[in-house]
């Protein structure tokens, strides 16, 4: 990988877009190697740190996949994500990171397709954006 | 629930706080935003102060050493440390108070010294010399137009940091001397000059930054690795009427200064190894010398922990902490301030005059 | 009582004549007290002067006589003091709109039993840090601070007395555009009626002499009218023409607050090359976390090894106040502790209402008013 190549985490729910992109790899579809894919086992369980610890720790983009909406494990997990992503999104670009590095989804089991188009997608954004140039010094 | 006004213990800018009580026992600190030196902000140090009060480790009554340290009694303990004195001579007796001690306890320690004949008596002082010439204020950090700092001052003493920021913020050019690659002090510098030593910064740098002072500047001493140095560092000052203040650690440390030999790492050393007796008043000393606290053959403590000073003591007589007595602070500036008492001191526990005092009494000697 | 609305002045003389307006406050804490329904009444006392309020636990109603007055250079914050240390009693407190907040935000969160406590607001135009106000007095009023007497913000002037009686004032305007006057919190809080307390005291709307009480829960009327009867508090209703005047004040400070969020969170606000250099001084001291009423945690994240930085140079200010921001900014009421505090001068409080003002758009959750916990603690499918 070279060193322009964006680097994405993928915060990915056990039961949907983890075998989301499970499906995607052994139906061989291609999708760009730069995500590292962390599973958890909501998206309810991700909050807003985690986020900002992955752009910390020189992420260009963070993505989060999870349930579509009313098909949560844990019945209402990806409500609270979701009304959580909104304020990630808000609180962003108060550290100059572009929202737009950011990227929220549903992603079912069987989507695999979709999860590759997300990724692609999320991919080429970055790609245009360049990769993250954080003004805070240290 | 009671607030009351007090100094902050930690370090030597002097910040007022408000001390919260509840039941007679200290449970937190509250802004106290009237106070012209902070403002009502203060750093965690600061903040937690009143952990010194609480600390789980706080010595409640007299212990001697049998074969390890067990609860005593004043009367027992006393005339154990009063015989043990008396059997050495002055010569063989060494006397070491603290940049934590209020000037009045400083006082009647030397006191006591000069009574018994003992002249080995200093406090522990890092690598600050005692001295006499004029320093700037805190009001003078704020205007001045370039500053050069030596040490950390932002992090190891936030309010005259602050102080900086406020220079900074009316356009002041900053200088920062000091050994680690970065630190946020030299972060917030218009100029952060690595060094390996603050000789190699006097030697190489110096004459380049003299230069910049003229009685707009101001030069902020927070650390040094040699008594010798500060001398020049006031030379630099005087020669361009720059205004100068060394940064000492203690709460007490320039008081104690005026009244007490400041005594660095290794001249304490060489005093400590001559004695046989050793009388320590409200310092740590073997976080930094327990070696050759180990070699003394009598070792007095006063402390208000079992701290490992007292750990390695004979006899430990218990002391009050800073809001459990009344007496007087000089802080950097030289500014000295009251503090006045708050809480009883716990169980035995008296304040570090009363002791000296006690020991004077059953010796007969008259204070 | 039908009105919500009344003028009330104390029984009691020594309250009627050191009292702020009609001393009724300090009437009410004296009925609430002799009649045993609360244990204390937390209220400031004089410090050393009258720049310096020193919040105060009064346990005999004899010793409400020191703590009357209002006391505008005094921002103090009394959410955290009885969240640590008077949760046991049975209290009335004096509020500020932004204490009442506060209070608010810690009762929905199960920090403050809000059966134990009497919310007596007082109605507020803002603070003046002492030492700002120290200075402003020496420089603009051209008067030894020590000489002052008396305080007071009135018709958008800073007023202060003499011991001789006499008065000198200057346009808040004119001093806040030199960088004095009230907190730049202050300036953007737009509650000045605690209409989140008990009850709301203020002189908008009173004759000399009289507070005038808004009344705004049962428990409220209930406290007052109780007063009255056991003969603490005299009453009266006050005249259409003050109630409207009143209202017309609110309204005026209001917008003047709303123009001061646009300056200091919009037009004013920080650039991010700004805010770098701002967060570049953190020295990771904690005091605006320690001091933030809504940050109450036991084990806060922020001092997790997971997060932390290397200790010689500030902390990465994603995972610092970025972490604390995702925590709590949403409720943040604006109070301006945080800011007040930090020794590093970094606006603290600027970023934090900003942050809150974005969640009220899109959620229309209100910090320190809403009955409800914001929505992102909300179990609903929606
Ligand atoms: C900072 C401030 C600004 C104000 N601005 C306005 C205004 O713009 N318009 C308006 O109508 N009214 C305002 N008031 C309210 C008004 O000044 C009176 O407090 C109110 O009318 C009650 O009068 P009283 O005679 O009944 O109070 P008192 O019987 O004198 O009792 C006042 C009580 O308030 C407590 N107190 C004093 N200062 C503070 C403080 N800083 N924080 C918390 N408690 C305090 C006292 O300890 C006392 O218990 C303000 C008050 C304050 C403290
Ligand atoms: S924040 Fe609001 S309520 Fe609080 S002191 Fe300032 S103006 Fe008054
Ligand atoms: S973040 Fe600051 S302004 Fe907001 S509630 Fe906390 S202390 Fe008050
Ligand atoms: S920063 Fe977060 S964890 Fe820490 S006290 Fe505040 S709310 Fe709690
Ligand atoms: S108070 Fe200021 S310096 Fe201290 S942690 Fe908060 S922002 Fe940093
Ligand atoms: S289980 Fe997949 S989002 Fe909750």
């Amino acid at each position: 990988m070279s060193e322009k190549e964006p680097k994405i985490i993928g915060f990915c729910c056990n039961w949907c877009c983890y075998g989301g992109a499970d499906t995607a790899g052994t139906a061989r579809m291609q999708y760009p190697p730069n995500v590292r894919i962390i599973r958890v086992m909501c998206s309810g369980r991700i909050n807003p740190s985690m986020v900002l610890k992955a752009f910390k720790e020189g992420a260009d983009g963070v993505f989060v996949g999870g349930c579509h909406i009313g098909d949560c494990h844990y019945d209402a997990g990806n409500y609270k994500w979701r009304r959580r992503a909104k304020f990630v999104e808000d609180l962003l670009p108060e550290f100059g990171i572009d929202e737009e590095r950011f990227r929220f989804e549903w992603i079912s089991a069987s989507e695999g397709e979709k999860f590759q188009k997300t990724m692609e997608e999320f991919y080429n954004k970055l790609k245009g954006l360049g990769s993250l140039q954080r003004s805070f010094s240290k | 629930m009671k607030l009351t006004h007090t100094i902050c213990p930690s370090c030597s800018v002097g910040c007022g706080i408000n001390l919260i009580t509840q039941k007679q026992e200290a449970v937190g600190t509250y802004p106290y935003k009237r106070y012209p030196i902070n403002e009502g902000k203060s750093c965690k140090k600061g903040r937690e102060c009143y952990g010194m009060i609480t600390e789980e480790k706080r010595l409640l009554n007299p212990h001697i050493k049998k074969t390890s340290l067990v609860g005593s009694n004043w009367d027992e303990s006393l005339n154990l440390a009063v015989s043990k004195i008396k059997s050495y001579e002055p010569e063989e007796i060494g006397i070491i108070g603290s940049g934590n001690c209020t000037n009045e306890e400083c006082e009647i320690l030397k006191k006591f010294a000069t009574s018994l004949g003992a002249e080995n008596i200093g406090y522990p002082a890092g690598n600050f010399p005692n001295f006499d010439f004029e320093t700037g204020n805190l009001n003078d950090v704020e205007n001045s137009q370039f500053i050069l700092i030596t040490g950390n001052v932002l992090k190891e003493y936030p309010l005259i940091g602050r102080k900086i920021i406020l220079a900074k913020e009316n356009g002041a050019e900053i200088i920062t001397i000091d050994y680690p690659q970065k630190t946020t002090t030299g972060m917030i510098s218009d100029q952060y000059i690595q060094t390996e030593s603050i000789r190699q910064f006097l030697d190489d740098e110096a004459e380049k930054i003299q230069t910049k002072l003229n009685e707009s500047s101001l030069i902020l001493v927070s650390k040094l690795d040699n008594k010798e140095e500060l001398e020049e560092f006031h030379q630099m000052a005087a020669k361009s009427n720059s205004k100068i203040i060394p940064i000492m650690k203690e709460c007490n440390s320039r008081g104690a200064m005026n009244i007490l030999p400041p005594l660095s790492e290794d001249e304490l050393k060489t005093m400590i190894n001559g004695m046989n007796l050793l009388y320590i008043v409200g310092d740590d000393l073997a976080s930094q010398l327990g070696e050759t606290l180990k070699k003394v053959d009598f070792l007095i403590t006063q402390s208000t922990t079992l701290n490992q000073t007292a750990l390695l003591s004979d006899v430990v007589f218990p002391s009050a902490c800073w809001v459990e007595k009344t007496g007087s602070f000089t802080n950097i500036t030289g500014n000295t301030q009251k503090v006045q008492q708050i809480l009883p001191p716990p169980g035995e526990a008296m304040d570090d005059a009363t002791i000296i005092m006690k020991i004077a009494e059953k010796m007969e000697i008259d204070l | 009582m039908d009105s919500n609305y009344l003028l009330a002045r104390a029984k009691d003389e020594d309250l009627l004549k050191k009292g702020e307006c009609g001393g009724a406050v300090s009437s009410i804490f004296q009925y609430l007290l002799d009649s045993n329904l609360v244990d204390g009444v937390l209220n400031l006392s004089h410090g050393e002067d009258i720049y310096d309020g020193v919040p105060t636990l009064i346990e005999d109603s004899k010793d409400l006589v020191q703590t009357c007055g209002s006391l505008h250079c005094a921002p103090t914050m009394f959410g955290d003091l009885i969240r640590k240390y008077l949760q046991d009693m049975n209290l009335a407190v004096a509020v500020k709109p932004c204490d009442a907040m506060a209070i608010k935000e810690l009762e929905k969160r199960h920090q403050i039993d809000s059966d134990k406590i009497y919310k007596v607001g007082l109605n507020c135009g803002g603070t003046v840090l002492p030492i700002t106000a120290l200075k402003m007095i020496e420089l603009f009023y051209e008067v030894d601070p020590d000489d002052v007497v008396k305080e007071e913000i009135d018709k958008g002037k800073f007023i202060i007395e003499l011991a001789d009686g006499s008065h000198k004032s200057i346009e808040i305007d004119e001093l806040e555009e030199k960088g004095y006057g009230r907190r730049v919190n202050c300036q953007r809080c737009e509650l000045m009626i605690p209409r989140n307390a008990d009850i709301a005291c203020g002189n908008w709307g009173a004759e000399p002499g009289w507070t005038f009480i808004e009344i705004v829960t049962e428990k409220g009327r209930e406290i007052v009218e109780n007063a009255h009867k056991n003969g603490y508090l005299e009453v009266k209703t006050p005249p259409e023409k003050l109630v409207n005047i009143r209202e017309k004040i609110e309204g005026v400070m209001i917008k003047m607050a709303r123009k001061f969020q646009d300056k200091y969170l919009e037009e004013e606000y920080p650039s991010l090359e700004n805010w770098d250099e701002y967060w570049n001084r953190c020295i990771e001291c904690y005091a605006c976390r320690d001091v933030c009423p809504l940050c109450y945690c036991r084990e806060c994240d922020l001092e997790r090894e997971y997060y932390s930085d290397s200790g010689e140079t500030a902390p990465d200010p994603l995972t610092f106040q970025g972490v604390r921001l995702s925590h709590m900014s949403f409720s943040c009421v604006n109070c301006g502790q945080c800011e007040d505090v930090c020794p590093m001068e970094i606006p603290v409080a600027r970023i934090y209402h900003r942050m809150q003002k974005k969640y009220r758009e899109q959620t229309g959750f209100i910090a320190g008013m809403s009955e409800e916990l914001p929505p992102l603690f909300s179990p609903e499918k929606e």
